[in-house]
């Protein structure tokens, strides 16, 4: 009979998501109605009542405002402008430099910027009508940010991580390190990517650039605000100064404290950073307040239980169940927003993992970069919307989805590869 | 109506400024620990606790109403395309109603849990002295009461200017 209900559950949950009930409250609305049903209204209420403050009051939970404000003063405050220029000079003489350069230049930016959508924004604007100027194809110049921007929620910081290893139970540090083996191996395979097309089609992206005639040297000196942020923040969290928690304050004083040195921060940018960092906490808190309730509706109906004995009971090989769990993810991805994806799943999904003795470490690192793949699929590709957005006079939204096409193959492979061979990914938190 | 329109309209931009202003306070606060801890060997034993029970229920729980307000709690968009637009203003109606009624639930019960951490005095023990933290229980209903209305307002304005409907605030 619980069961029953918890299936009835998932199904109404998934009507009110298809009908645009936001997720937050979808979740709790159906955990609410299930817990009323099954065991009492009292008891329901009871959950209603408290896990809204308990899950929020949480030290550790702080790392996300601090992580997101850090994120977007470095962006408003101009102090990720200069990774592309610096990028860009340092491999003119690479065929599809501009493209790859936009791609490193999303890997530096995703090292102070927790979120995809943020990385995808920033190279968009600078990048896009470069490229375009240069003579690449408007779609692969545009779908290479909208994949390079996924590097932003992959190399930590990355909110999803956070989230994932609060609600994971497990080590923030860990999956963080895990998260810089994947952004790299992610943005090496966006490269070839580039090299390919670049040799097999030259009439999409172009060997070579037009100098500017800009030194090294005098590209690569306005980095350095990046530079002493990232240091700041990972050597300090590295050496044991400060922990993972508080580095995220840490890091937003210092991009806080950069911002006014190099001039770019004035009052309403500031402005800006606050009430982003506020607007997008607030809605990332209130789904995982919701998704902690579908978790505790989902333990007393007994479903969590049922899959697992299910899945233990199909004896799925690791190769199958893997499979399925990734097929899931992908589905999702196409019309979910990657927090409400994973804050929905990971409540049937980690009993399984943890009976199943697979790394949770590992495991949100691959639904990291799952959920990811999600942000440029087509019908809903965020990324890809943003890009629209900062270039729409250069793209249309179908053009950039056939320009992101060769980097979800990409995508692709890298997911087989972290699956086939996890130890990739679990060398650097093993060895720390 | 104007004027319900006004204030609400005022009431989650202070919310939200609230919030704002405790986020640089956490901020501060946080970086004010590190440094006393490894320049002066001096421990702030309360800085987790009051991160945690008064800016973080501050940051989550205040700019919900404004975020209403935006449109921006996140939702699945795969009906988008096909709905028409008949179709899509009866959805938005229906959405903001079934939130008003999801948020006043969540208003009654978390400001009943308010007032009976209110009743006794809810603190957290430290060493030397007790900190109380039952004023912050009312930061929850405080937001979710305030994103009631919001909804509410947002459902008489796709009612009452169907073609236009609601709109969202900017970001300034």
């Amino acid at each position: 009979m619980s069961i029953t209900i918890g299936f009835w559950g998932v199904g109404v949950l998934i009507f009110l998501l298809i009908v645009r009930f936001p997720v937050a409250l979808a979740l709790m609305t159906v955990s609410f109605g299930g817990i009323a049903i099954m065991v009492g209204v009292t008891p329901a209420l009871g959950i209603v009542m408290n896990t809204p403050y308990s899950f929020v009051a949480s030290w550790t939970m702080s790392a996300v405002p601090m992580f997101l404000l850090m994120g977007f003063i470095a962006y408003h405050s101009g102090l990720t402008t200069g990774l592309f220029e610096a990028a860009k000079v340092v491999l003119r003489k690479v065929p599809g430099g501009l493209a790859i350069s936009s791609i490193f230049a999303c890997s530096g930016f995703a090292a102070v910027s927790g979120s995809s959508l943020a990385t995808a924004a920033a190279m968009g604007r600078i990048a896009i009508p470069e490229m375009i100027a240069a003579g690449y194809k408007p779609s692969i110049a545009a779908g290479s940010i909208a994949a390079g921007g996924t590097i932003g929620a992959l190399i930590p910081p990355s909110i999803l991580m956070i989230i994932y290893g609060i609600l994971a139970e497990t080590s923030v540090t860990q999956v963080f390190l895990g998260g810089i083996t994947i952004g790299i191996l992610t943005a090496v395979s966006y490269v070839i990517v580039v090299l390919l097309i670049s040799y097999f089609r030259p009439d999409l992206i172009p060997r070579h650039i037009p100098e500017d005639g800009e030194s090294s040297f005098k590209a690569l000196f306005k980095i350095w605000p990046m530079l002493v942020l990232v240091l700041l923040v990972f050597g300090g969290l590295f050496s044991g100064f400060f922990s993972a928690t508080e580095s995220g304050a840490v890091g937003a004083l210092g991009a806080l404290i950069l911002g006014i040195i190099t001039r770019g921060l004035n009052w309403a940018a500031f402005q800006k950073s606050l009430l982003e960092t506020v607007m997008t906490t607030s809605s990332l808190f209130i789904i995982a307040v919701g998704a902690v309730m579908f978790t505790r509706f989902l333990g007393l109906t007994g479903l969590s239980g049922f899959l697992n004995s299910t899945v233990a009971g199909a004896d799925l090989s690791y190769f199958q169940l893997m499979l399925i769990i990734v097929l899931i993810y992908l589905a999702l991805g196409t019309f979910m927003e990657p927090f409400g994806a994973m804050l929905v799943t990971l409540p049937a999904f980690l009993p399984i993992l943890k009976d199943a003795d697979i790394s949770l470490v590992w495991f949100g690192v691959l639904v990291v970069k799952l959920l990811e793949i999600g942000m440029i699929t087509p019908p809903v590709g965020l990324n890809v919307f943003v890009i629209k957005n900062v270039a729409s006079k250069y793209v249309t939204v179908v053009q950039i989805f056939k320009g992101v096409i060769p980097f979800i193959i990409a995508d692709l492979f890298v997911v087989a590869l972290v699956i086939a061979l996890p130890g990739i990914v679990l060398f650097l938190p093993n060895f720390m | 109506m104007n004027a319900i329109f006004s204030f609400t309209s005022r009431a989650v931009r202070i919310l939200a400024l609230i919030a704002a202003i405790g986020t640089v306070a956490m901020m501060l606060h946080i970086c004010l620990d590190v440094i006393l801890r490894n320049f002066f060997r001096i421990s702030m034993d309360t800085a987790p606790e009051v991160v945690a029970r008064y800016y973080m229920v501050l940051i989550a729980f205040l700019p919900l109403a404004w975020l209403e307000r935006r449109d921006g709690m996140v939702s699945v968009e795969i009906l988008e395309w096909i709905l028409s637009r008949r179709m899509r203003q009866i959805s938005d109606i229906m959405v903001a109603l079934l939130s008003a009624v999801a948020y006043s639930i969540l208003a009654w019960t978390t400001g009943k849990s308010a007032l009976g951490h209110y009743k006794i005095g809810t603190y957290v023990e430290f060493a030397n002295f007790d900190m109380p933290v039952w004023h912050s229980y009312f930061l929850p209903p405080i937001g979710f009461g305030l994103a009631v209305l919001i909804c509410l307002v947002k459902t008489v304005e796709y009612v009452v200017h169907p073609a236009t409907g609601h709109k969202p605030e900017p970001i300034t």
